[in-house]
């Protein structure tokens, strides 16, 4: 990690993607004290990582990207496990509609457990005690897709309730759906944070367009970027005035033009061949 | 009994378990077969040189020698094999598996761990050696051994310490060094140079002066059975353990959970990740 600066304030989902290697889980790990950083310091709700990690973890739930359990034991003992680990009372009503809603079943072995089961375990792990900041990476791995959907929703709840979350993930349609923020990091570095709704809108839109005759030079615009192109079709991606683009297309006969607004893997994707340019 | 006890012991439970019961029963079974042997013994003459592997006991054929050499001539570098296998199991095992990173998650300080750790598993290695004591306590009369109880029991003892070095051996190597692999490996080394040199430096002079370095050396049964005591042997056994935990409490507190890194630094490593990327 280099000269990371990075908040997640109450009541938001803070979407933290990377490549990688690009250190989001090393942050995530300097933020439970599980290694330590050369320099600099993270803090819990004010309590420093590292020199205050008991008051800081207390208020926090954790979801690692590889969770690993005590294979024979079952779902139910982890959870009461976790629980007096913590000292704290979870109710039991608390984890059992956690475990409906994912559709979890608690007296099973975990060595039984699939992947996506081991996941919604950890998820009611990470959860269960009503944690103020949520560390979640890649929650929705091994998930089915109505499940991926179960998981947004309660983090939506969580961050409505006030809770701050860090989401770790690859998928960017999950960021785009469930994330207010984003930050962006490669190479140990944040490349980019903000508003999920600010970097779109920054973004250029992509069009696809086929033509009854020949293509005409839309390369020449100003804030066009050909994606793909052959004698009857385009592909660009736009972020200019759209009158001269539509002044361009109105000599041309169009049969078809699909217009996709900006989407966040094409941000970060821009944002990393800027990099790379740079 | 706290939670992570509650999860160390149920991990060690076969081990120790199945250990128990064995000793138990090779415990019944060498007094049980001591009158057969006391005739034939009381003929027999050691080659010179290797009557010091009889220690302060006279011969094979009394009580005590008989003892010595069947039972406590082996039995504690069993159960310091034990103590290795559930000591690095309870710290790299369980890192290695994952669980530590569970574990270190919630807010519990790594003190914490590491004392629960060890109490707990010292509390099983002291009970594991302790179930001998009522097989003794059969055994001794059935064989019409002529040795108080206590003698023995203290003799036990005296094992059930040098299991502790080992244990705490294992506990600091595990919290030093990358993977468990290595900590076991390390630890065996140091058992089996710990039993050579002491039975090989009972007969081979140019490495008796090696004696006196070995745990096995310090709990030589055969001093508690002829009815002896050595203070500094005892107290070599109570500090060495003690000077370990100390040791692993500062290995573990600087180690990174999950790296598969050594605590140590060493420059080649550090070189051979940097070359590869890692």
């Amino acid at each position: 990690m280099d000269d990371l600066s990075l908040k997640v304030v109450s009541g938001e989902i803070l979407g933290f993607l990377g490549p990688n290697g690009a250190g989001k889980s090393t942050t995530i790990r300097i933020l439970l004290d599980l290694i330590r950083p050369s320099s600099g310091s993270a803090a819990i709700l004010g309590h420093d990582c590292q020199r205050d990690g008991v008051r800081a973890r207390e208020s926090c739930g954790y979801l690692p990207g590889d969770l690993r359990l005590y294979d024979t034991w079952k779902g139910e003992e982890v959870t009461r496990f976790v629980a007096d680990l913590r000292r704290v009372r979870v109710a039991k009503a608390e984890i059992a509609d956690l475990a409906d809603r994912l559709d979890l079943d608690l007296e099973r072995t975990v060595g039984d457990y699939s992947k996506g089961n081991r996941q919604k375990l950890g998820l009611v792990l990470a959860l269960a005690h009503r944690p103020q900041v949520i560390i979640l990476d890649e929650p929705t791995s091994g998930l089915d897709p109505m499940r991926q959907r179960t998981v947004w929703e309660l983090l939506r709840e969580r961050a409505d309730e006030g809770a701050a979350v860090l989401l770790s993930s690859h998928v960017m349609s999950e960021v785009e759906t469930v994330c207010d923020r984003v930050a962006v990091l490669r190479h140990g570095q944040l490349l980019r944070a903000g508003p999920v709704g600010e970097l779109l809108a920054a973004a250029p839109a992509r069009l696809d367009i086929s033509f009854d005759g020949s293509v005409p030079d839309l390369a020449s615009i100003h804030g066009v970027s050909m994606l793909r192109s052959n004698h009857r079709a385009v592909s660009l991606a736009f972020q200019g005035d759209p009158n001269d683009l539509i002044r361009k297309l109105a000599g041309s006969r169009i049969s078809e033009i699909a217009v996709r607004p900006p989407r966040l893997d094409d941000v970060v994707l821009q944002l990393y061949e800027q990099e790379d340019a740079a | 009994m706290t939670p992570i006890a509650r999860a160390s012991i149920r991990e060690a439970r076969p081990t120790l378990i199945g250990v128990a019961a064995i000793v138990f029963a090779l415990a019944i079974w060498v007094c049980a077969v001591y009158p057969s042997f006391r005739s034939t013994l009381a003929d027999f003459e050691l080659p010179p040189g290797y009557d010091a592997f009889l220690g302060e006991a006279e011969s094979l054929a009394s009580p005590a020698g008989f003892l010595s050499a069947e039972f406590f001539s082996w039995i504690p570098a069993l159960w310091a094999g034990v103590a290795i296998a559930i000591g690095t199991g309870a710290l790299g095992g369980e890192e290695s598996n994952g669980t530590l990173e569970t574990l270190l998650a919630q807010p519990i300080s790594r003190t914490r761990v590491l004392l629960e750790k060890s109490i707990t598993l010292t509390t099983a290695l002291v009970l594991t050696v302790a179930t001998s004591i009522p097989a003794f306590a059969i055994g001794l009369p059935l064989g019409d051994l002529d040795i108080a109880l206590w003698r023995v029991v203290v003799a036990l003892g005296l094992g059930a310490l040098t299991a502790l070095v080992f244990l705490a051996l294992s506990f600091w190597l595990a919290a030093l060094l990358a993977t468990r692999r290595q900590a076991a490996l390390l630890a065996t080394g140091a058992l089996i140079a710990a039993y050579f040199i002491n039975t090989l430096g009972a007969a081979v002079p140019s490495i008796d002066a090696l004696r006196p370095l070995s745990p096995l050396y310090w709990a030589d049964a055969s001093v508690p059975l002829t009815g002896s005591f050595d203070w500094w042997r005892l107290l070599a056994l109570i500090a060495t353990p003690l000077v370990l935990w100390v040791l692993s409490w500062h290995a573990f507190n600087r180690r990174e959970i999950g790296s598969g890194m050594s605590v140590l630094r060493w420059p080649w490593a550090t070189r051979a990740k940097r070359a590869v990327g890692a």
